[in-house]
């Protein structure tokens, strides 16, 4: 239609996201789509949602929604979700998140070494991921707490949600490697660390559980106990103010976790839990919550029969399944989807459209990726659904979320639009 | 237990196909599917008939003869064999450690019993071109292979593919050494023929009696046509026979600079018209230079995005080189994909055509490795390579139940112990609840033909009286649970 | 013909635009080769030609095709042309570097003169660090560490992948005769294949020769085997690709620096008779004997880079002594001199050389011409000349000043790369002139004025000078004056001079595609103040705007510039129609201050939460929308509209519906999308009877404020123009097709919103009055046309009871009332009537006006007629007007009494870069206006 021309000559001039990111600030901008994922499970038709200074204003179906005058429009063919929420990212810390000075650090916090401006978050924010969980490294038995952020760019204040997390017990066989005896010539050790072993990790474990434990029971019986940041920690984690996270793939790891809580008396979260589907009846008993993740699109493929029996004791990403969501969430224990944290292909919206083509129903992708992160995280209040008052962050899809063939076309954090290009 | 376990899965893989790959002479039906052929438009629901591994007849109203094996797929969607036109997966090791290793055969490495060619049948995919890595300067020869058989000879679809040639910077060295080292090795080529020739045409004259009379140009021109491939060494066998069109080359461009010098030496040495690109990300700025190409250029699933910094403004930009090469109407075939639905669909949510990208994990591959006239599509005379999927092949839940190579039924997805393995538990769920809503279904059903039974009695007791026939309301009610069950997994995980 | 400056921005765009288009679509027009393909011509102050005559002066150069066609003095010969006009810059060939390290490849490889450069020369790389020196042509080096290193090739670097090839794929082979040859040991097992058993690797060996000894017996033996290789029947390929070498006859590059390896060197060579040339050759001044006896070309490196920070500062065993003057001193015994070296700034090392003692004009070619005579190239580049290709540098003034920097670098006739472009630089000219006026009475002798990005910068005897300015020297007799102001112009109203209300937005109405703009600015007129022609009693706005400009937003100075009054009769009705003109407006001002004052405190208030709790509003569900039902219109707006959309860039018309419901003066509606939209975009804006003010918002469309002004010239019919962005104007015209108020009205708020407790309630806008705001809050000027000593004294009364400064029109018999009029605060604009016949006596008006201490101005009220108001103004001066007054009535009087002195009027800094070049004083009868300048860019 020649008035087409018109308009496409005229896009040439002035570019429609680079205006609508700018004022998105200010203005209330109205976003009318085919869909909206509510988060909690509803799904509008042709549903609006009204976003104005970083919140939503209202939210539901278009006929009963009146749009106020001067608001931006923005009509969708596609469908609208909630931002999603990567309750495991390790990837962020980068280069600074193995902190080896001592094998118990639980009073760190991951949020001093966090780098807001990298890449990393402005490519995570453009796919859709716009509240991330970042942890400690897994270096030491026991390490800082995490911090919940929102990612992409903007300054730091508000898009920091909470800055004291979990702290983390390692139960993997990350601790230990580097520990053992240098074999120098003079045979002399300048620096041994604990621990050498697995078992050597969950003594130093036990022994760090045993002294809060001791000074708890001291200070509630009125003694004076010294100040101790590290012991405080792990003093709440046992009075249940805290839920410990427990990094944790093989199923002996997994029921480690189960007998230190039953035997500590705290609640936990296992990270990764590659093996978690064999656990089922522990993790229901222990109430615990499981993110899971990343998988992998197909089974592992190994190269020459001869190696793979040889890797078969070894590789702990050999005996995982790619229907554990499923099998968690049948069992009723709480699963989060994570990516550790990595982008494009290995991302998120990857792993949730995995999720779905192994099992889980798209409502069930969908909550794993906004609603079960954001309680388990404590930040529900805030993020993972699209209710009046939340944050307005929020992903435009080009066909139905999650599908092989439909993009993230928008994604805002906070009411603003955030720019580039996913491909 | 775990032993246990992964020793049953190997065990029973084996016994799918340890048929010998003898010509299998059966007729198969393929009945009532949707079938997507990829060339001419999607026919809703017909039947393709395969005889002698070849697709003999495509179509709404396919008869199927007496003797052939008729395979119910209605509700089912009926999809080419898929293509990898380039990987180097299969080999044990990918790459030859002496720069020109044009001697050397891919055959010899292949390792039918890897992990991948389990994944690559699972994934869809029916033929797969092996080749050598890109660290070298003349690659080894290729073979398009299937992904089931034990030996390599059983699993071979096409001897000899082509010679990988490297035209960027690779093995250590920059891209003038590369090509120096390349130049060098045709030339001390073209002086070994010239002595050779010389060396043929003294034997021919001494066999009967005579002897040289002509100078040694003269007699280098005489030899020349004497040369045959048995005649001349190993090392240089096979350069001989690429510049003869016997092999095809694969000729490797990282870098936009890599484009212009592939195809002046392809013109120089004669192997331009059997020549495939296999591009970097960078060369879509040589697109220009691809155009007038005889065959599909091949793009790996990890060169789709190219970022770099402007060159005026240093802003860094992202560009998708599918969307650059299809603008300008250049084909192109993705490689490097277990699952190349995968990345169909990635190239259509980011614009590329739907049709434009089926093509490229199917027909365009099959063109890419000069077997355009075998692979690719369904088409009566194409080998009966067919994939039958659970829905769309682009859609996210879409899984392939069986697979068909050259007419035989070398994969269920419900005898697939690894797959049931690793979905255990995932569909039990879903059946349940297709269990019941085919019960309740079936219920309602049951009700609607009580009631229709009571108003035909009521109609035949006012006009005739007979009873209606029990017989057929019983068949029905069983043949339908059958048909149901549409979940496309296997039935019943086995819970450990 | 197209104005020179608008080609060359189109050619420069396209230009621009072509090295950053990645190869996709070529553009359209051009030929196979991409480059474009119009002819275009040059001109620049000075073109070195660098052939037989250094440079020629003030000269032009015909490109046709990418290739040099002609050069020449004085008129360009093809007049149809678009011309590439560079002012003061200096052209210079593309320089030719012999050492370009832009690709280092692997350091040290064993293959000798297989290695050829030209195979890791990548064309879509990015040239800008050679283009940044004015480097278009370099030899690639080879591999530097190897006795024999291997083949250097020539590239060019052109502005596309399609421009940058080979020139000479076989330039030179690089013999080391330095020590770094023999430093280091890589082992160099050349894999022989395929190896087995019987075949074994060969052992590394030691790289040959390691002494300066041994070079000399290792080059003969190398040649040696490369004779006898010839016959043998399976050479190694090294002697082989030797040999083809030897065959070309090109020079070998003897690298050596020391004074011992260069005499080796040349003993080599001689013994050999090899033709080569000479590399690096730091120490050659001490061999200048023999150097000058073997008849060779020396490359003279010269260090004169920023210091490498890698660099550690290790001094070799005995120090090369460096000395400028080895150039100058080879120049000087007949050695072919070419400057070289690791650096790609050749010009400082001209420069340096020039130091040593080298003439500039051979310095010059020892950079240009020399290089590419010695690389083969001498045939298509390094000199300016006919039938050459075009690659030349654009540089900013003398090529060898430390301060002139390359502006820009073309190559094949397009342009590769600017410096403004790149690094985003502003446009910044330095003009300097025997005599400035800065308008505001100071004078400076043999001075200069720096504008950047259309302001003035700096003004003195001298400016700094950044490295991207361009050099306008006018000469030591040039007079330089700030522009001419016209005080009262109807310049690009042309002749629609029909009343104009003052709410009315001048800045829309005037165009400016009119010729005589063109001729106005080139008599030196650059601003000029716009009223409409028939003023009105109730005011109507004026607008100044400059009298060239790219595009509308450039052309307004200032969007609203004031008030123009007209009165009438005697003077007690004049000051009484003032008064109450002027009262109502001072009331609605202060009724805006307030408001505004209240606004500010109770913002304040809201930030710091000190605000009274407003009720919470009832949380009901918002209503659903009930139709109205559709009552018969009384007004003359509500109902749906049939509009038609025609003319500015629209093809054919278009048909549009609007469905309008009035209130009062505001009006709400829906209108369909005007740009393919799905959903009708809501219309909202007032209406008073006449004149239809209105917003448009088309839903998900690439632009800002869609803005409709119309007049309903009769009922039921609207005319007017839709304006897109400031972007494009389009006709309309609509008709009333049914009057009933429309169906569904658009809610306000939604109830949802917690709305928040009320701020200070708006005053009425009144159009009328809003541009009286600015001129009684000092930030406008006000004129009245007033004629008659009476009109003229009322005027002068009523505004110096406000000390408002006002500009008088007209204001014949003013000198009756002379003593009363305030000197500073009041001006007249003397129209036609210069004099005035006084008894016997002529009286010259603006003479006596300046006598009386009261400013005179000068209008044209006109728009060709202000093109000659210089010419009048020099008449006064013959007839006795002070010059001095006569400049400045033109300049900063204007400026100041119309509230514009901030941007206009004067050379003062932050003022807009407008001036004039006389080449002599402004209002002498011999001098000629030269050259006038708006916003620092030259007016065609």
């Amino acid at each position: 239609m020649r008035l087409g021309q018109l308009a496409a000559m005229m896009t040439t001039l002035v570019l429609w996201s680079a205006l609508s990111s700018l004022l998105g600030a200010q203005q209330t901008l109205a976003i009318s789509a085919e869909k909206i994922y509510v988060g909690d499970g509803t799904i509008i038709e042709k549903g609006v949602i009204i976003v104005s200074g970083g919140k939503i204003l209202a939210i539901g179906p278009g006929s009963q929604i009146e749009i106020p005058r001067g608001t931006r429009r923005l009509r969708v063919r596609g469908s609208v979700t909630p931002g999603f929420i990567d309750a495991a990212a390790d990837a962020l810390l980068g280069a600074s998140k193995d902190e080896q000075s001592s094998e118990v650090t639980p009073e760190g916090r991951a949020i001093d070494g966090l780098d807001f401006g990298s890449l990393l978050m402005k490519r995570l924010a453009r796919e859709g991921v716009t509240t991330v969980y970042a942890t400690a490294g897994n270096s030491a038995v026991i390490t800082a707490q995490g911090a919940t952020v929102k990612t992409g760019t903007g300054d730091v204040q508000n898009r920091i949600l909470t800055r004291d997390g979990a702290p983390k017990l390692v139960l993997i066989s990350g601790p230990e490697r580097g520990n053992a005896r240098p074999r120098n010539p003079a045979g002399i050790s300048d620096f041994t660390r604990l621990p050498l072993g697995r078992m050597g990790g969950i003594f130093v474990a036990r022994s760090a559980l045993g002294q809060a434990k001791d000074r708890l029971r001291i200070a509630k019986a009125g003694g004076k106990v010294a100040k101790n940041a590290a012991f405080d920690v792990l003093g709440e984690v046992l009075s249940g103010k805290r839920r410990m996270r427990v990094l944790a793939r093989r199923q002996n790891e997994v029921s480690t976790a189960s007998r230190l809580a039953k035997e500590f008396g705290f609640s936990y979260v296992i990270e990764q839990g590659n093996e978690a589907y064999k656990n089922i009846r522990e993790l229901k008993r222990d109430h615990a919550a499981v993110i899971y993740g990343p998988m992998r699109s197909s089974s592992p493929s190994m190269a020459g029969v001869s190696r793979q029996l040889r890797r078969f004791f070894t590789d702990p990403n050999l005996n995982k399944i790619l229907s554990t969501p499923r099998v968690l969430i049948d069992a009723k224990i709480p699963t989060a989807l994570t990516a550790g944290g990595n982008t494009g292909e290995y991302g998120l919206a990857r792993q949730a459209m995995l999720a779905m083509r192994c099992g889980l129903s798209r409502a069930e992708a969908l909550a794993a990726v906004t609603t079960v992160p954001a309680q388990l995280l404590g930040v529900q209040d805030r993020v993972g659904t699209l209710k009046v008052g939340r944050d307005a962050d929020l992903i435009v899809w080009s066909g139905e979320p999650l599908d092989a063939t439909s993009i993230q076309s928008h994604v805002f954090i906070g009411g603003r639009r955030v720019a580039g290009k996913v491909f | 237990m775990m032993i246990r376990l992964f020793a049953t899965t190997a065990v029973l893989v084996l016994a799918v196909c340890t048929t010998t790959w003898a010509q299998f002479t059966d007729k198969v039906l393929i009945e009532g599917a949707k079938i997507i052929p990829v060339v001419g438009d999607v026919i809703e629901k017909g039947n393709i008939l395969i005889e002698n591994g070849k697709i003999v007849a495509v179509g709404v109203d396919v008869k199927a003869p007496f003797d052939a094996k008729v395979i119910d797929a209605s509700g089912k969607t009926v999809f080419p064999g898929m293509i990898d036109p380039y990987t180097s997966s299969g080999l044990d090791i990918p790459n030859e450690s002496v720069p020109v290793a044009s001697f050397v055969r891919v055959a010899d490495a292949i390792d039918p019993s890897a992990r991948y060619f389990e994944n690559a049948l699972r994934g869809g995919l029916t033929s797969i071109h092996i080749a050598q890595g890109a660290n070298a300067v003349i690659s080894g020869v290729t073979r398009v292979v299937r992904p089931i058989g034990m030996m390599v000879s059983e699993i071979t679809v096409e001897a000899e593919g082509g010679l990988g040639i490297v035209f960027s910077a690779a093995g250590g060295r920059d891209v003038a050494g590369q090509l120096a080292t390349l130049r060098g090795t045709f030339r001390s080529f073209d002086r070994y023929l010239k002595r050779l020739a010389e060396k043929l045409y003294e034997e021919e004259q001494k066999k009967d009696g005579g002897e040289v009379r002509v100078g040694p140009k003269e007699a280098r021109k005489l030899g020349a046509k004497l040369i045959k491939p048995s005649k001349i060494e190993d090392r240089y066998r096979n350069l001989w026979r690429i510049r003869h069109g016997e092999l095809d080359v694969y000729a490797h461009c990282s870098r936009a600079m890599d484009v212009q010098t592939a195809l002046d030496f392809a013109k120089a040495q004669g192997f331009a018209d059997n020549m495939t690109i296999v591009l970097g990300s960078e060369t879509f700025k040589a697109v220009r230079r691809l155009k007038k190409l005889s065959r599909p250029v091949i793009l790996s699933k990890s060169q789709f995005v190219h970022r770099e910094a402007d060159r005026m403004t240093q802003e860094p930009i992202d560009t998708f080189v599918p969307d650059v090469l299809m603008k300008n109407g250049i084909e192109f075939a993705i490689a490097g994909s277990e699952e190349p639905w995968y990345e169909a669909a990635r190239l259509v949510r980011n614009g590329i055509p739907r049709q434009k990208a089926l093509e490229a994990i199917t027909l365009n591959a099959a063109k890419a490795i000069g077997l355009g006239a075998r692979l690719g599509s369904i088409e009566p005379g194409k080998d009966g390579n067919i994939l039958i999927l659970s829905g769309d092949p682009l859609d996210t839940m879409t899984w392939v139940e069986h697979v068909f190579i050259e007419g035989r039924h070398v994969y269920d997805n419900k005898k697939d112990l690894r797959l049931r393995h690793l979905l255990q538990g995932a569909f039990d769920t879903k059946l349940a609840a297709d269990k019941k809503s085919a019960a309740a279904l079936e219920a309602k059903n049951a009700r609607a033909d009580k009631e229709a039974k009571a108003k035909t009695d009521e109609k035949s007791k006012a006009s005739k009286g007979d009873k209606p026939a029990k017989s057929d309301e019983k068949s029905k009610a069983d043949s339908k649970p059958s048909d149901a069950k549409k979940s496309p997994a296997p039935a019943g995980g086995s819970k450990n | 013909m197209l104005k020179a400056s608008s080609w060359m921005m189109v050619l420069c765009a396209i230009a621009l635009l072509w090295p950053v288009e990645f190869g996709s679509a070529a553009q359209a027009g051009d030929d196979e080769t991409g480059r474009p393909a119009q002819d275009y011509a040059v001109r620049a102050r000075r073109i070195y030609v660098l052939d037989k005559v250094d440079y020629l002066e003030d000269a032009w150069m015909i490109i046709r095709g990418g290739k040099i066609d002609s050069l020449g003095t004085g008129a360009i010969p093809d007049a149809d042309l678009p011309v590439v006009d560079f002012r003061g810059a200096s052209l210079l060939p593309g320089l030719v570097s012999t050492e370009s390290r832009i690709f280092v490849g692997a350091d040290a490889t064993g293959m000798g003169a297989r290695y050829v450069a030209a195979d890791k020369f990548n064309p879509y790389a990015n040239f800008q660090a050679s283009w940044r020196h004015g480097v278009t042509t370099a030899r690639l080096t080879s591999p530097g560490r190897r006795f024999v290193s291997g083949i250097g090739s020539v590239v060019r670097f052109g502005a596309n992948a399609e421009d940058s090839t080979v020139l000479v794929r076989q330039a030179d082979l690089t013999v080391n005769f330095n020590d770094e040859a023999g430093r280091g040991e890589s082992p160099d097992a050349e894999l022989v294949t395929p190896s087995s058993m019987d075949v074994p690797y060969r052992p590394a060996e030691r790289r040959r020769p390691e002494t300066r000894l041994g070079r000399i017996l290792a080059l003969e033996t190398l040649l040696r085997d490369v004779r006898v290789a010839k016959n043998q029947d399976e050479p190694s390929l090294k002697l082989l690709a030797l040999g083809e070498f030897l065959e070309s006859g090109r020079p070998f590059r003897f690298d050596a620096e020391r004074r011992g390896d260069i005499l080796q060197a040349l003993e080599a060579a001689k013994r050999n008779g090899l033709p080569i040339y000479l590399a690096g050759a730091t120490e050659a001044h001490a061999l200048v004997d023999e150097i000058a006896a073997a008849k060779i070309s020396v490359v003279v490196d010269f260090d004169n880079a920023l210091p490498d920070p890698s660099f550690n500062g290790f001094d070799p065993v005995t120090p090369i002594i460096e000395d400028d003057r080895t150039a100058a001193v080879l120049e000087n015994r007949g050695v072919r001199v070419i400057i070289g070296g690791h650096s790609d700034d050749l010009l400082m090392s001209a420069a340096l050389a020039v130091k040593g003692g080298m003439t500039e004009g051979a310095a010059l070619r020892a950079v240009t011409a020399r290089p590419a005579d010695l690389l083969g190239v001498g045939d298509r580049v390094g000199r300016l000349k006919a039938g050459m290709d075009a690659d030349f540098v654009v540089i900013n003034g003398d090529p060898l000043g430390t301060s002139s920097r390359v502006q820009q670098a073309w190559v094949l006739g397009s342009q590769a790369w600017s410096l403004a472009a790149v690094d985003k630089m502003p446009e910044a000219v330095v003009v300097r002139a025997g005599k400035i006026y800065d308008g505001k009475g100071g004078v400076y002798l043999d001075a200069e004025v720096l504008i950047e990005d259309g302001k003035v910068v700096a003004v003195g005897h001298r400016v700094q000078r950044p490295a991207y300015a361009r050099m306008h020297d006018a000469g030591p007799e040039a007079v330089i004056t700030p522009g001419f102001i016209d005080i009262h112009s109807t310049l690009g109203l042309e002749g629609d001079s029909s009343t104009v209300k003052s709410d009315q937005n001048l800045s829309k109405l005037f165009s400016r595609a009119r010729p005589e703009f063109a001729a106005v600015a080139r008599a030196g007129i650059t601003t000029a103040v716009v009223a409409p022609g028939k003023g009105s009693s109730s005011g109507s706005p004026i607008i100044a705007i400059k009298t060239q400009g790219k595009n509308r937003k450039e052309l307004i100075s200032k969007a609203a510039a004031g008030v123009k009054l007209t009165v009438r009769g005697s003077g007690a009705s004049v000051l009484k129609s003032l008064e109450s003109t002027l009262n109502s407006a001072d009331n609605y001002h202060k009724k805006w201050l307030k408001y505004e004052a209240e606004l500010a405190a109770f913002e304040a208030a809201k930030k710091n939460g000190k605000l009274p709790k407003a009720a919470a509003p009832k949380g009901k569900t918002p209503p659903k929308v009930s139709p109205k039902p559709s009552a018969e219109a009384s007004d003359a707006l509500s109902g749906t509209w049939e509009a038609t959309l025609s003319g500015g860039p629209m093809g054919e018309p278009m048909k549009l519906t609007m469905r309008l419901a009035l209130e009062g003066t505001d009006f709400t509606g829906t209108v369909t999308d005007p740009f393919g939209g799905s959903q009708d975009a809501p219309i909202t804006g007032t209406f008073d009877g006449t004149t239809f003010e209105a917003k448009v918002e088309p839903e998900d469309a690439p632009f800002e404020n869609v803005r409709v002004t119309a007049k309903m010239t009769e009922p039921e019919v609207l005319k007017g123009s839709v304006d897109v962005d400031g972007i494009f104007e389009i006709d309309l015209s609509a008709k009333r097709t049914s009057k009933g108020k429309p169906k569904i009205t658009v809610k306000r708020a939604v109830t949802a919103v917690a709305s928040g407790p009320k701020g200070p309630k708006k005053p009425k806008y009144s159009a009328r009055f809003e541009p009286f705001r600015k001129v009684l809050s000092g930030k406008a000027g006000i004129m009245v046309a007033a004629t008659g000593a009476e009109a003229v004294g009322a005027v002068v009364q009523a505004f110096g009871k406000r000390k408002l400064p006002v500009v008088i029109l007209g204001g014949a018999g003013a000198h009756e009332v002379l003593d009363k009029i305030d000197g500073n605060s009041v001006g007249i604009a003397i129209w036609r009537q210069y004099t005035r016949q006084d008894k016997a006596r002529n009286i010259l008006i603006p003479d006596e006006l300046d006598r009386a201490g009261v400013s005179p101005l000068f209008q044209s009220n006109g728009s060709w007629g202000a093109s000659r108001l210089p010419r009048f103004v020099r008449a006064a001066v013959r007839e006795g007007l002070n010059p001095e007054t006569a400049l400045r009535s033109l300049t900063y009087d204007a400026a100041r009494l119309m509230r514009m002195d901030d941007s206009v009027g004067s050379l003062s800094r932050g003022c807009d870069g407008d001036l004039l070049i006389f080449d002599g004083e402004p209002f002498d009868a011999r001098t000629s206006l030269v050259e006038v300048l708006i916003r620092g860019k030259e007016v065609q």
